[in-house]
């Protein structure tokens, strides 16, 4: 069987796992780190990096340094969540040709699903490097409450990314798979996994019998996650030096994103110790801004040194902590189930390591929350078994997902009528009958929602269409029947019937991410050039590395060679020569033109081997 | 599957389903009474009981016939091919090549079992099952029958049936489940009653959803309960001195009286006098609207009446009943959610006050109201500038003078 990955495309960090002999595992990417910072960048000498190579020159290029993509991915550029994302992030966020988010990165507007399919895309090679073969199949994670538009987009990044994305899957469900996967098979349990992770809250509830994982109720809110918390320390180191200096930090994006660092750090810190020192020395100079240049008398540096307590960091982020076990309780509420008829509680993503979290979660279950998975890891090894299950003929496991979103179409008056209902098990379909709303009106709009708002253009607009052709009569006369059916890797359509006269018209809802269809293939060609272009920067990587051996073997052969011949018959300029081709192999390993460096290879090749017979010949190869 | 099947001799139980086995009907030589009870199942298969209820042959001789059939092989019985060994394992699609046989014929089977509205026959569980046995069950078939089950596998002709069959699976499971188990479960949220008509743009004709309430009134019986209920609703005197004549005379004089009573009791005389006229269904909207909007100023006056003497929930109940009688009227909007609001319900308040200033931008109370929601809401500074509006709107709003002063003095 083809492995399939499983991916967890993170907002901070991702990860990517597999099963092997039926054994699931986390990759380690080519730096030998199990976690890939989400993070894509161009380096100031036109690089594409991703990953820490890019989270590292985060400082001094904060412009073209993405992060937190996810946060934007599949949303319309007017929403409120990419407005308030663009007062956060040190990258321009541009609109697109249809309210959809670009971002600019070097001058050029890239869509979100393009940023994100480049972390999938080192993803894959760190996999394939891995497992020494080619992999295109995927499973990747979303968290639960995303909605159609979102997770459409992530799979259009997955296949510009190279990859048959075979299901996207949602990310407390993948943690439970993953958890629950080491246990024996006829494990039964009701399971609550409480994901706090980087950009994200998701909570869920499963009730797991022999194998099958049934999701009872989810819950969650795309807008609170670890990101939420950093910002509250960057506020507060903001304002702190604002009251102490007169300087507002937020207008330099260099110190900007020194600062969110060490707030990230800090907060991070603060899970084990009880204090932590943040100390950003020359973080802003005053006489720098002076008109007149330094006069002496304007300190030329002001330093940012604070020290923060756990108490501090508590105080800030309890309305955050708080809004999590209230969407808690909610979904409990809607599994129907009390906190007590939980068995177990799983704690998932980086930001559960806090203790007031972990202290929240128990007092509300009034039970230990289980550890021992890795909370960064636990999300991709789900994946990956749900991949393998996918495929697999032997796997006995099977996942029984619901929609995390109501279903419904827009009725007179502007209202939501809602179809299916949220945590709903997929596959479902539901139908209604309707009437016409006016006298005399012969066709009807049908628009096609999801979400939880009573109030239709609160909620997302999947899509809509027309059922004309009614028989004119009165309001409420004609009877239309309106069908949903969701399909198990998320796929909606809707069919609109008039009970009397039998037409018909429907849709299927798909490619809302925000690309068109055509944008794809263009994207998806263009890239399949590019990863040429990769492939030949990894063959050059190789080649410089083997280039770089010869040098050093031949720079160690140079003594002892200059020493023998010194005096004999081989002209003297031999040695001068083969200074000459050691010079320029060396210079060639640096740059990353293949033909300079192959070249170069054979000359020193042709050296090596002339001095190698020298040696030999004259009998004094020394060990 | 239900209790009541009886069983005939040689065929099976009548709720047992046959089917046409073989398509080469002409070539086997079959009698007349044969052919003609074959021919029966050639659109598809039939219950034992059906066939026979339905079969123009007496029920013994018809029996009779099936079972010939059955030995012959030329008629499958759904409900027992486990039974019968040899047919049993011949796939029913030879191209469904990683659906195996016996979970073809589950399909079949159960595809024919959805058709039903009750849940335990389609899970093909007892009367007496509880929640958990239930859930078994249900677990059981998912393991078999989930779609991820068969994932990219060949699956002939039943490519598109496994998702719609468990789709209704899990629905009869979820629906049962939640009926079994207790404990409150939200479901659809209920719309309002009557819903208000489209406000958007000419071209935004959406459906009305159709609930018991409206389909009700949309027809508006005459003469019947629903009148009486109507002439009870309403002061004016059915006995109008003015109003005489023929009936289509009468329902326009009642009608420009605006005695909807008198009007309703007119059209039925003209209905009774001319049964066939076209404009009947016209006569009756224009009476219901004017009810309508008669009860909506009735149902207003008892709010104001309810808010005279401090009774918050009846006024809002009073208003809310207007409001959905003329759901244009921006001033009955208004009025339930300042009632709302003293109740206590901020949320359902700010939405319905919202309702008003969308319905009547420039009415000062309106955003009043709003202001006073956001402001019981916490959210001040949407407060302000709500009160603010209304200020602007309507200079000597005391109110609202009086919320932004407060406010000031807050910060």
């Amino acid at each position: 069987m083809e492995p399939v990955l499983g991916i967890d495309l993170g907002t901070t960090n991702s990860v990517v796992a597999i099963v092997k002999n039926g054994v699931p595992h986390v990759i380690q990417n080519r730096s030998g780190y199990k976690l890939t910072p989400s993070v894509v960048a161009l380096a100031q000498n036109g690089k594409q990096l991703v990953g820490s190579m890019a989270r590292r020159q985060a400082v001094t290029n904060p412009k073209n340094t993405i992060y937190a993509a996810k946060r934007l991915i599949g949303r319309k550029y007017a929403s409120k969540e990419v407005q308030l994302a663009r007062d956060l992030v040190p990258y321009e966020i541009v609109a697109g040709e249809h309210d959809d988010v670009r971002v600019l990165i070097g001058g050029q507007a890239l869509s979100v699903p393009e940023l994100s399919a480049v972390i999938l895309a080192e993803l894959k090679r760190d996999a394939e490097a891995y497992l020494g073969q080619a992999v295109t199949k995927a499973v990747i994670t979303v968290p639960a409450h995303f909605n159609d538009a979102q997770r459409q987009a992530t799979k259009d990044a997955g296949r510009i990314a190279g990859l048959d994305v075979l299901r996207i899957i949602n990310e407390p469900t993948s943690a439970a798979l993953a958890y629950l996967g080491a246990k024996p098979p006829d494990h039964a349990c009701r399971l609550v996994v409480f994901d706090l992770g980087g950009g994200t809250f998701d909570v869920s509830v499963l009730d797991v019998v022999a194998g099958v994982y049934r999701v009872m109720a989810t819950g969650g809110d795309t807008f609170l996650g670890g990101q939420d918390f950093d910002n509250r320390v960057v506020e507060w180191l903001v304002f702190g030096f604002a009251k102490d200096h007169q300087v507002d930090l937020r207008k330099d994006r260099m110190a900007m994103q020194r600062v969110r660092d060490a707030a990230e750090k800090a907060k991070c810190d603060l899970s084990d110790a009880q204090e932590a020192q943040i100390n950003l020395p020359f973080i802003f100079s005053p006489a720098a801004t002076l008109a007149g240049g330094f006069d002496g008398k304007t300190p030329a540096a002001v330093h940012l040194m604070r020290s923060m307590s756990r108490a501090k960091l508590e105080e800030l982020t309890q309305d955050l902590i708080e809004r999590a076990l209230q969407i808690t309780e909610r979904t409990l509420a809607e599994a129907g189930l009390s906190p007590s008829k939980v068995s177990d509680v799983l704690l998932v993503g980086g930001q559960s390591r806090m203790p007031k979290v972990q202290d929240a979660v128990r007092s509300l279950f009034g039970r230990e929350p289980l550890r021992g998975v890795n909370p960064d890891e636990v999300v991709a090894l789900g994946a990956a078994i749900q991949g393998n299950a996918l495929l697999s003929e032997t796997s006995k496991m099977l996942l029984l997902d619901v929609t995390p979103l109501s279903l419904g179409i827009t009725v007179a008056g502007g209202y939501s009528a809602v179809l299916i209902p949220k945590n709903t098990t997929v596959p479902t379909s539901a139908s209604h009958t309707f009437s016409t709303v006016r006298d005399y009106q012969t066709s009807v709009k049908i628009m096609v929602l999801q979400g939880e708002d009573q109030r239709a253009e609160e909620n997302e607009l999947l899509g809509e269409f027309l059922l004309s052709g009614l028989r004119s009569a009165m309001r409420g006369e004609v009877a239309i029947d309106v069908t949903f059916s969701l399909s198990a890797d998320g796929i909606v359509s809707v069919q609109a019937r008039d009970q009397e006269t039998g037409g018909e018209a429907s849709i299927t809802v798909a490619a809302s991410s925000g690309l068109t269809p055509a944008e794809l293939k263009r994207i998806i060609d263009e890239q399949r050039d590019n990863l040429l272009e990769l492939r030949q920067a990894d063959e050059t990587r190789l080649k410089a590395d083997e280039l770089r051996g010869l040098a050093a073997d031949l720079e160690r052969l140079l003594p002892d060679v200059h020493a023998l011949i010194a005096g004999s018959e081989f002209g003297p300029d031999a040695i001068a020569k083969a200074e000459r081709t050691h010079q320029r192999g060396v210079a060639a390993a640096r740059g990353n033109d293949l033909g300079v460096i192959v070249s170069a290879i054979e000359a020193i090749e042709i050296t090596l081997q002339l001095f190698r017979g020298i040696l030999a010949k004259l009998g004094a190869v020394r060990p | 599957m239900s209790g009541e099947a009886t069983a005939i001799p040689g065929v099976g139980l009548s709720s047992d389903r046959l089917r046409l086995a073989r398509s080469d009907l002409a070539g086997l030589s079959l009698g007349p009474e044969e052919m003609f009870v074959a021919l029966r199942l050639f659109g598809g298969p039939l219950a034992v009981g059906e066939l026979l209820s339905t079969c123009a042959l007496p029920q013994a001789k018809c029996a009779e016939v099936v079972a010939r059939l059955l030995a012959r092989r030329v008629l499958d019985n759904l409900d027992q091919i486990g039974g019968r060994s040899a047919a049993g394992e011949r796939p029913l699609d030879p191209d469904a090549l990683d659906l195996p046989p016996e979970r073809q014929r589950e399909l079949v089977s159960l595809r024919e079992r959805i058709r039903t509205n009750d849940a335990r026959v389609i899970l093909g569980v007892g009367a007496s099952a509880t929640a958990e046995e239930v859930k078994t069950i249900y677990f059981a078939l998912a393991q078999r029958l989930h779609p991820d089950q068969y994932f990219r596998k060949r699956l002939g002709t039943f490519q598109g049936t496994i998702e719609p069959i468990f789709a209704r699976v899990s629905q009869a499971f979820q629906q049962l489940h939640r009926e079994l188990s207790d404990g409150p479960r939200p479901s659809i949220t209920p719309l309002p009653a009557v819903l208000p008509p489209a406000s958007g743009p000419p071209d935004a004709d959406f459906p009305e959803m159709v609930s018991p309430d409206v389909a009700a009134d949309a027809a508006l019986p005459l003469g019947t309960p629903g009148a009486q209920a109507l002439d009870a609703a309403l002061p004016a005197p059915l006995a109008d001195a003015g109003i005489t004549g023929r009936p289509r005379h009468r329902f326009a004089k009642a009608m420009a009286r605006k005695n909807c009573a008198a009007a309703a009791e007119a059209l039925l005389g003209v209905q009774a006098e001319e049964p066939d006229a076209l404009d009947i269904p016209k006569l009756r909207l224009e009476l219901r609207r004017a009810w309508e909007d008669l009860s909506a100023k009735d149902s207003f006056l008892r709010g104001e009446q309810a808010e005279t003497e401090k009774n918050w929930t009846e006024a809002f109940k009073h208003y809310a009943r207007a409001s959905s009688l003329d759901p244009r009227n921006p001033g009955y909007v208004e009025r339930a959610a300042r009632a709302l609001l003293y109740v206590g319900d901020i949320k359902e308040a700010k939405r319905l006050a919202e309702r008003a200033v969308e319905l009547k931008p420039d009415d000062a109370n309106a955003h009043a109201t709003l202001g006073h929601a956001f402001l019981l809401g916490g959210l001040e500074r949407n407060a302000k500038r709500e009160f603010e509006l209304a200020l602007k709107l309507d200079p000597k709003h005391e109110f609202a003078r009086a919320k932004i002063r407060k406010l000031w003095w807050k910060g």
